[in-house]
């Protein structure tokens, strides 16, 4: 019998409370692209960091060539052929693109850097992932799809026979992404068998050849990938038909709650309005560096403004409010979750209430209701469908998708009567996004407003009643929630149609 | 359900155990020093150990609010020998001591809400803040002092703060109930949860609408209020006061006292009555120590190497909380 490049048996793993992987297994030869999917807290993650020697299992073989290995840590991972494109990049700011590639791996001689052959190492290998940048530059200057073949160049050093990514689109534009396919079928070419996580299904029928379905913990399908249709694939990893969106028509002639007038910070804004109505979720499109998050970052103080004044409706009224204090009416989802969000050490229950404690506080007595406490955000638990084993878990146990939960409900018990929200469904899986995304258009409907920012467009546009567009820190279109995809991509990137 | 409170329960008992075996094996390795040394374990040692932590655990209360926000505070010793010192000054001439208790807190609350607003409002390195104030502090009762110890102390001031109740020293009875009531207050309280916030993530706690600014000046005005209380107490237990009673070293004792007691040195978590805790494990080292006749320097040297140990630990422990 042929001995496959990879075999995984019947890997399982738990913690505490779960049973996280059960009885997992596949094969993988050499020169096959696999795409591993699966709903949030689906297992992908602890698979691969299983295979990535990051923890260990509880039981089961790992097979390479036939042959059993151990993976005690990173670097059994590595001698066995074994690399991992982080999700996160894992790359030190301020040192060179040189530093980076060669930081674990210099060669050198009793202690000193070959200078010569580290760039001709490192030269060699950016060539190979199709990055023609001066290796001298720093890596803070570096854009982030540049960053991310720089990371996967770091990997190539080692000369992997399986390369794992964990989301590698998910920061990259259309460009950059087409750049790293096209170094994935090299890859594949060259031999290598490549394992690509994602939530975008796009991405596994245009890359992938074979697939496999993981749910709760367990492999519930997997084969070639022509056998499957978009549908089914949905269907497995949600283990129902897709839900529907519940999308109502806006009602006319409703009050501007927000309203934004010529703001601008040194450089990255210019001279931005903008109106947000009550009952209304406004599309923010624009490409990666296009000012959206700056946008909404100044809006509530978070990143200084030059210029503008920002106006709330405050008791039926437009009042002027200084950034600031913007904050008190306004709940911002921040794009970056894992630094801006969460208290990852944190339980559950704090998280979730640390927006609004004084609502806990008692009228005399004034300290902290735990029940209450306790008792609101389990209704919260309950109304966004969060998974969880219990309110004193701490957050960093939850799947993306559920922390994401936690954070919405965070601002949902302060109730504001605006919401900024950069990517609230980046990193998430099909089945929570369709529920995050109802949970808007109810915001919505019970008065509130949003402003959306989404780098996915076809999910923008499955919700958004308006749209504005920005490019270089200026908008450059207004559209009504009939526009075209081709011409809102067209606002974003090009500065003269307007 | 059950299974899974049981399995939490578990847990909960399996991390604490490595605080508890360290903590354990010091008692152990103090009672063969009590059986070896008879004087060690009579009630008269074991209450003058309680009342030497007093003053150390009362600041270590402090400090653990300014770790708790991820800060640091050393001026606490110095601070608190300033406001010693003040205070013996105005009993020396004449002033009533209850004034002369209130002005002490006053001043060393000035000094700690100068370095909570160099470094809330003005976004100030704490090491280097409080660092600074250190110096100033220092330099102040030596200046006020010119050099010389103050006494002339009230007597009442002496006899209120170094009575017994039961066998109980007061100073011993205040570090207790301040201990607790902290530890109430950081746990039920709006401020306590911010503080716990600020220290853990202050990114996301500036986007969580907490009013981060507020949160760090309170905790560095707290650590200077309980370095007064701190003052007010070691001035009655030596009747006379002087800057050597802030002698900077004893900061150590102090941050050593919060991190041995499970404070976190990287903010957000412990809580003050562990701090209270590790001012009397630190305190059974340098007494034990000085029972079995061992240098000083000796006992500094054994002292740093338990402080490492701990902080070994904790850092230990995080690493395998994460993975």
């Amino acid at each position: 019998m042929k001995k496959s490049l990879l075999h995984l048996k019947s890997i399982s793993k738990s913690f505490p409370g779960v049973q996280a992987l059960k009885d997992v297994s596949f094969e993988l030869d050499r020169g096959e692209i696999l795409a591993l999917i699966g709903a949030n807290g689906a297992g992908k993650s602890t698979l691969m960091n299983i295979l990535g020697g990051v923890i260990q299992k509880d039981s089961g073989e790992i097979l390479i060539n036939g042959e059993n290995v151990q993976m005690r840590n990173p670097g059994d991972a590595r001698r066995n052929g074994i690399a991992f494109v982080h999700q996160e990049l894992t790359i030190l700011p301020k040192l060179s693109i040189l530093d980076n590639l060669l930081i674990s791996s210099f060669p050198e001689k009793s202690g000193f850097i070959k200078q010569k052959e580290a760039i001709q190492t490192a030269q060699s290998v950016l060539e190979r992932v199709g990055c023609n940048l001066d290796i001298n530059m720093k890596i803070m200057d570096v854009g982030p799809g540049d960053q991310q073949l720089i990371e996967i160049a770091r990997v190539l050093l080692f000369d992997p026979q399986v390369v794992i990514f964990d989301e590698p689109t998910s920061s990259l534009s259309k460009r950059e992404k087409d750049r790293l396919f096209v170094l994935i079928q090299q890859l594949k070419s060259n031999d290598v068998a490549v394992i690509y996580i994602t939530h975008l299904l796009e991405e596994v029928f245009s890359i992938a050849e074979k697939v496999a379905i993981l749910r709760n913990g367990e492999l519930v399908s997997e084969g070639l990938l022509k056998l499957y249709t978009r549908g089914k694939i949905i269907k497995h990893m949600t283990g129902a038909e897709s839900q529907t969106l519940h999308k109502k028509k806006q009602k006319q002639d409703q009050p501007c709650l927000l309203e934004v007038s010529g703001l601008s910070s040194h450089g990255l804004l210019k001279d931005i309005s903008l109106k947000l109505y009550q009952g209304e979720i406004l599309g923010l499109w624009g490409l990666l560096g296009s000012g959206r998050t700056e946008l909404v970052r100044a809006i509530v103080g978070l990143d200084p403004m030059d210029a503008g004044t920002i106006k709330i409706r405050i008791k039926e009224d437009l009042r002027v409010v200084k950034s600031q204090n913007a904050n008190r009416w306004i709940g911002l989802i921040s794009e970056d979750r894992r630094n801006e969000g969460l208290f990852v050490s944190m339980p559950v229950k704090v998280n979730m209430t640390i927006a609004n404690l004084k609502a806990f506080i008692g009228k005399i007595w004034p300290f902290l209701n735990f029940k209450a406490e306790d008792k609101s955000s389990r209704e919260y638990v309950q109304k966004l469908h969060i998974v969880l084993s219990s309110l004193e878990q701490k957050i960093e146990t939850l799947s993306g998708g559920n922390q994401q939960k936690v954070i919405i409900s965070r601002w949902l018990q302060r109730n504001p009567i605006i919401y900024l929200m950069d990517e609230p469904i980046k990193g998430i899986d099909v089945g929570a996004k369709v529920e995050i995304k109802n949970l808007i258009l109810d915001l919505v409907e019970n008065g509130a407003a949003v402003l959306l920012i989404s780098s996915e467009i076809d999910e923008l546009m499955s919700i958004c009643d308006r749209y504005l567009v920005m490019c270089r820190g200026q908008i450059t279109g207004e559209y009504p929630s009939n526009a075209s995809k081709e011409k809102l991509i067209g606002a974003a990137t090009n500065l003269l149609k307007t | 359900m059950e299974i899974t409170q049981i399995k939490t329960i578990m847990q909960s008992l399996k991390s604490n155990w490595i605080r508890i075996v360290p903590t354990a094996i010091m008692l152990l390795v103090i009672i063969l020093i009590g059986l070896r040394v008879p004087v060690f374990l009579t009630q008269r040692n074991l209450i003058n150990i309680l009342q030497q932590s007093a003053s150390i655990g009362i600041m270590a209360i402090g400090m653990s609010f300014v770790f708790f926000v991820g800060g640091m505070d050393l001026s606490v010793a110095s601070n608190m020998g300033l406001s010693g010192v003040v205070g013996a000054l105005v009993m020396k001439n004449g002033g009533n001591p209850v004034i002369a208790g209130i002005l002490m807190l006053l001043v060393s609350t000035f000094i700690g809400s100068i370095n909570g607003l160099a470094v809330a409002k003005l976004n100030m390195i704490p090491f280097v803040v409080t660092l600074s104030m250190m110096y100033v502090a220092d330099g102040l009762s030596v200046w006020l002092t010119e050099a010389t110890s103050v006494t002339g102390i009230s007597e009442s001031f002496i006899s209120i703060l170094t009575m017994k109740i039961w066998i109980i020293p007061v100073p011993v009875i205040i570090m207790l109930f301040f201990g607790f009531i902290t530890t109430m207050v950081m746990k039920r309280s709006f401020l306590g949860r911010w503080m716990y916030a600020v220290g853990t993530n202050i990114k996301a706690a500036r986007v969580s609408c907490i009013p981060i600014e507020k949160v760090k000046f309170s905790a560095y005005l707290l650590s200077g209020l309980f370095a007064g209380l701190a003052a007010i107490i070691t001035t009655a237990r030596l009747g006379s006061a002087s800057a050597a009673i802030g002698q900077s070293i004893l900061v150590l004792d102090v941050a050593s006292s919060a991190v041995v007691g499970g404070v976190s040195f990287y903010g957000g978590a412990g809580s003050p009555f562990g701090a209270v805790i590790g001012a009397l494990l630190i305190t059974l080292i340098s007494n034990s120590m000085n029972m079995l006749e061992v240098s000083y320097y000796v006992t500094l040297i054994i002292k740093g190497f338990v402080i490492i140990i701990f902080i070994g630990l904790e850092s230990w422990i995080r690493a395998r909380n994460q993975s």
